[in-house]
Order: structure tokens, then C-alpha cells, then sequence
């Protein structure tokens, strides 16, 4: 679990002399759920572009399980490193939802009888039978995110890049993309997720990472960065409502400070069951 | 854009795109190199009935679709029919004082011959397209070896128009919610302003989908996952069928 299995190093990237990414350093080790922050245009999305190998950042190395990842190998870099874009209608281009999966292993060069083999289990891992030749236009927003989804998956990358999954998702929905991301991450993929809902990544991310203005500002476990008051201030973010009120509670003293926060509402209410001795039936 | 939407719905939508096309194609050519009444009438019978009793094509929105045709045949067929002249001529006559509306046995059969040819080619033609989504047509333009670079364009075209007239429904529901509409004069205005937003709209998001291409491995060529759906003998059998008839009925 421990191997590295993405570093970055010294990346930099300007849109027209205008740096967007600065001096970014960190890595990524295998099955890891990152929650990438802050706020809009701080770089987060042109990161992605890098780590994706779309942008080819002016300086730093990138380099992939040990290997760096120049111009050559900018392919390989899209087979390992999947992209999903924020808004599912820019990256759906074929007519019905089978096509569509098939666009990026068709793009690998692989054998048609491949393509359509990955194309099924990617269909029936997002529960996409039913819509399977429907055009996108034809699709509501929580289907077209799975069929997003759905086009990365196929591709079988190592990493995942997703670009604020729930953004303009009804709560179910916004639900269910979520149990696909545990899942994802559950059978070993690694998943870094770009989000501004901070309640989301506090209760999903083992680790956060943070940028403001083009740099990386803070890195490290979500209940170290949303204790750094500077950093939240900076990146616009605020703290998870269960950790406000897990901390007043302990403040109180109605509960003992020891032990793991709870991640969500639902634990944090048994966790005071517990405490004050009214147990379930 | 509402014709493709019936077209995804069509219980016969799943017959092989190149075979519908064929018989729209093929009949086409039949009524005009036959064009006898008879012939035509059977194929407006016949296309009619596969689009609405077996495709299922809710009939109302067929009617609709043929009217817009038929009132612009109609006005044809009567220039066809009618014609000026300085004196009487032909079996009817109509005075207008400076000269006179004439029409004659033959010109009436030949506008009516042509009322009705025109009606089978468009049966015939809708049969296709309230059946076969615009994708399968590329496909089957595919078949006939048209350049790829036209037809990749086709694709993402037909694509990117639904999500363009998106984004204009949008921007129009936005402005008639600020009272964009108000008047004629704003609402030059407003449909002036729209055409200019969607224009630099569409520039910014074709930047994000070029990004999206790219991410997925695109190198240029736009391959797909294709789907084959042979044709079945009953159908190949009808499809005999129905072109004996057309040609019978012109012998008959």
C-alpha cells in the first residue's frame, strides 16, 4: 500500500505567461483518496490537465511508478492516469452509450473484441444496461455522470482524476456517485478528487491536499488541514459541520477528546448514544 | 431535432440501418422512373403503415410532419397545373380581366401524377428518418466509403448541436425571465446578444471538449465501437414483397 506510484516534481505551468501551477511537489502512493481543494481557479483543473499528460507543464518532472513521464510517454500516461471532467457534457462526444465507453479503449489500439468486452463490464459495473443505446442528449445529469465515469473506468487507469463529481447532482445522486467512488477505491484504484464540499471530504479523503493561487499550501490528513486556520482562510474553505460541533461538544466536555473524530453525522449521533448510555433496541 | 427523438423511440429502430435506407433509396427512384398513381399511392400506403403500425410513430406527430410538405406541394402542384395565358386555352378558363388562368386535362393529371409521387418520396424518406437515429446514418454513409474526416465531423456535429441548442434554450429562458422579450425592438436585441454569447460560448467550451479528446487518447481519428444489426429474413422477405407489389402495380 505504501508504494509511490505518482510524483510530481517541481511543476510548473503557465497559460500564456500567466503561471497558473507553481513549483508543485508531492506523491501519490497506490490506493490512496485524495481530495484535492480549494477555491475556483486555483489550479486544481489545469493540475489534472498535467498529471494527465494533456498539458505539458514548462518545468518539473512527473514522474509514473518510478519512470518519468515526458512527451514520449504521454500516452502511457493517459492508459494509467484517467480523467474525468467536471461538467459530463464536454467529455461525451459519441451518439449512444456504448460508442461512447468505447472511445478511449479503441484510442489504446486495442482488439475490437477487447473494446467491447471492457465496454460491458464498464456498463454493468455503473448499472448502465438499461440506457446502453441511448444518445447522451437523451440522458439526465446523474446518468451522464455514470456514463462519464463509465468512459474512464473502460480504460482501466491506476489512478482516477475527478473533477468534482457531485458538482450540479441531486443528493441521490450525488449518493450513488459517491458508493462508486468507495468502491473504485476499494478494488485498488487510486482516486484524487478535485471538490469544494468539505463535508465530503472530511467523511471521504485520507488525505487533502490544498491550493491557493497555483500553489500547493498544505498537505496532510483532512483532520490535520481543517484544523490549520491560516490554510482554510486562504483557500476559502471551511470546517466540516461534524468537526464544529464534535468540538465544541468536547470543549463542553460532553464528550472525551481521546479517539477518532467521527466522519459522519450518523456517527457522531451513535457516538453520543453511546456516551450518555441510551443505547439502540 | 424532434424527428431523431421519435426516431430513438421507433420499434423499428432496430432493424439494419443500410436496409431501411436502401428501401427509402430505392423507392425514391422507383416512383419517379414509374410515376404512375397507382404505384405511388401504394407506396404512400405502405411507407405510412410501417412507420405508424409497426415502427409505432405516435400518428399525430406524422400528420404534423407530413402537413409542412403537403402545403408546399399543394401551392406546386397548382403553379404546375395553372397557367397564364392572353387567351382561353385548355378545358377551363378563368377571366382576370388582363389575362387568363387556364388549366387543361393534362396539366391537371400531371400535377396530381406529381402531388402524389412527391407525397410516396417523402413517406418514403420519413419511414427512414423516424426510424434511424442520425448516427446509423453516418454509419451507413460509412458503408459507402465516404471520406472519414466528413463523416467524424458529421458525428460530432450532431453531437455538439444538441448541447448548442442547449445552451441557447437556456440563455433564452434567462433573458424572457428579465423581460428580454418585453417588446419587438428588445427582442431584436436580446436574439442579437444571445447569437454573440453562444458565439464565444461555443469557442470556450470547444477548447474543454479538444482537452476531453485528448485526455481519453484521441490521436486524430475518431474510432467507435460499432454495433451490426444483421437483417432478418422475415424483414429481407417483406422488403421483397412490398418492391414485387411496386413493380406489379406498374405493369398492372
Amino acid at each position: 500500500m505504501d508504494e509511490v506510484l505518482l510524483e510530481v516534481k517541481g511543476l510548473s505551468f503557465s497559460y500564456d505567461k500567466k503561471p497558473v501551477l507553481k513549483n508543485i511537489s508531492l506523491s501519490v502512493r497506490r490506493g490512496e483518496k485524495i481530495a484535492v481543494m480549494g477555491s475556483n481557479g486555483a489550479g486544481k483543473s489545469t493540475f489534472f490537465l498535467n498529471l494527465n499528460g494533456v498539458l505539458q507543464a514548462g518545468q518539473g518532472e512527473i514522474f509514473f511508478n518510478g519512470k518519468r513521464a515526458g512527451k514520449k510517454e504521454r500516452k502511457g500516461l493517459q492508459r494509467s492516469v484517467g480523467f474525468v471532467f467536471q461538467d459530463a457534457d464536454s467529455q461525451l462526444i459519441a451518439s449512444n452509450v456504448r460508442a461512447e465507453i468505447s472511445f478511449g479503449p479503441m484510442n489504446m489500439g486495442l482488439s475490437k473484441q477487447e473494446v467491447a468486452e471492457r465496454v460491458k463490464e464498464a456498463i454493468e459495473y455503473l448499472s448502465l444496461s438499461d440506457l446502453q443505446d441511448r444518445p447522451p442528449h437523451y440522458l439526465s445529469g446523474g446518468e451522464k455522470k455514470r456514463v462519464s465515469i463509465a468512459d474512464i473506468l473502460a480504460m482501466k487507469p491506476e489512478i482516477f482524476l475527478i473533477d468534482e463529481p457531485m458538482a450540479a447532482l441531486d443528493p441521490m445522486n450525488a449518493e450513488k456517485v459517491e458508493q462508486i467512488l468507495y468502491r473504485l477505491n476499494k478494488e485498488g484504484k487510486t482516486l484524487l478528487v478535485a471538490t469544494h464540499d468539505v463535508d465530503f471530504a472530511y467523511r471521504f479523503a485520507d488525505r487533502v491536499l490544498v491550493f491557493s493561487d497555483g500553489c500547493l499550501i498544505a498537505d496532510g490528513t483532512p483532520q490535520e488541514i481543517f484544523n490549520l486556520e491560516e490554510v482554510m482562510e486562504r483557500a476559502h474553505l471551511k470546517k466540516p459541520s461534524v468537526m464544529v460541533i464534535w468540538e465544541a461538544l468536547i470543549k463542553a466536555r460532553l464528550v472525551g477528546g481521546e479517539g477518532e473524530y467521527p466522519l459522519t453525522s450518523g456517527q457522531a449521533a451513535e457516538k453520543i448514544l453511546e456516551l450518555s448510555g441510551v443505547f439502540k433496541e | 431535432m424532434q424527428i431523431d427523438y421519435y426516431a430513438y423511440q421507433s420499434r423499428i429502430r432496430g432493424w439494419n440501418a443500410a436496409f431501411k435506407v436502401l428501401i427509402a433509396v430505392a423507392t425514391l427512384f422507383l416512383v419517379i422512373l414509374f410515376n404512375r398513381i397507382l404505384v405511388s399511392l401504394f407506396v404512400v400506403a405502405a411507407m405510412g403503415a410501417l412507420t405508424l403500425l409497426v415502427g409505432r410513430t405516435p400518428w399525430r406527430v406524422y400528420l404534423r410532419y407530413m402537413l409542412a410538405p403537403v402545403v408546399f406541394l399543394l401551392f406546386s402542384c397548382l403553379a404546375v397545373a395553372v397557367s397564364f395565358s392572353g387567351s382561353p386555352a385548355g378545358e377551363w378558363n378563368v377571366s382576370v380581366h388582363f389575362f387568363y388562368l387556364c388549366m387543361g386535362q393534362e396539366s391537371l393529371e400531371a400535377a396530381v401524377k406529381l402531388f402524389f409521387k412527391v407525397l410516396a418520396g417523402v413517406s418514403a424518406l420519413y419511414m427512414m428518418s423516424f426510424s434511424t437515429p442520425a448516427d446509423e446514418l453516418v454509419l451507413v454513409l460509412e458503408k459507402l466509403h465516404l471520406p472519414g474526416m466528413f463523416l467524424e465531423l458529421m458525428q460530432l456535429v450532431y453531437r455538439y448541436i444538441f448541447i448548442l441548442f442547449d445552451a441557447a434554450s437556456q440563455m433564452q429562458t434567462a433573458a424572457k425571465a428579465r423581460l428580454g422579450d418585453c417588446n419587438i425592438r428588445q427582442s431584436f436585441k436580446t436574439f442579437a446578444a444571445i447569437g454573440g454569447n453562444l458565439f464565444v460560448a461555443a469557442l470556450k467550451k470547444g477548447n474543454t471538449y479538444y482537452d476531453a479528446l485528448l485526455a481519453r487518447g484521441y490521436q486524430g481519428r475518431l474510432e467507435l465501437l460499432t454495433e451490426e444489426k444483421p437483417v432478418r429474413f422475415w424483414q429481407a422477405a417483406l422488403g421483397g414483397l412490398y418492391f414485387s407489389i411496386v413493380i406489379l402495380l406498374n405493369l398492372a
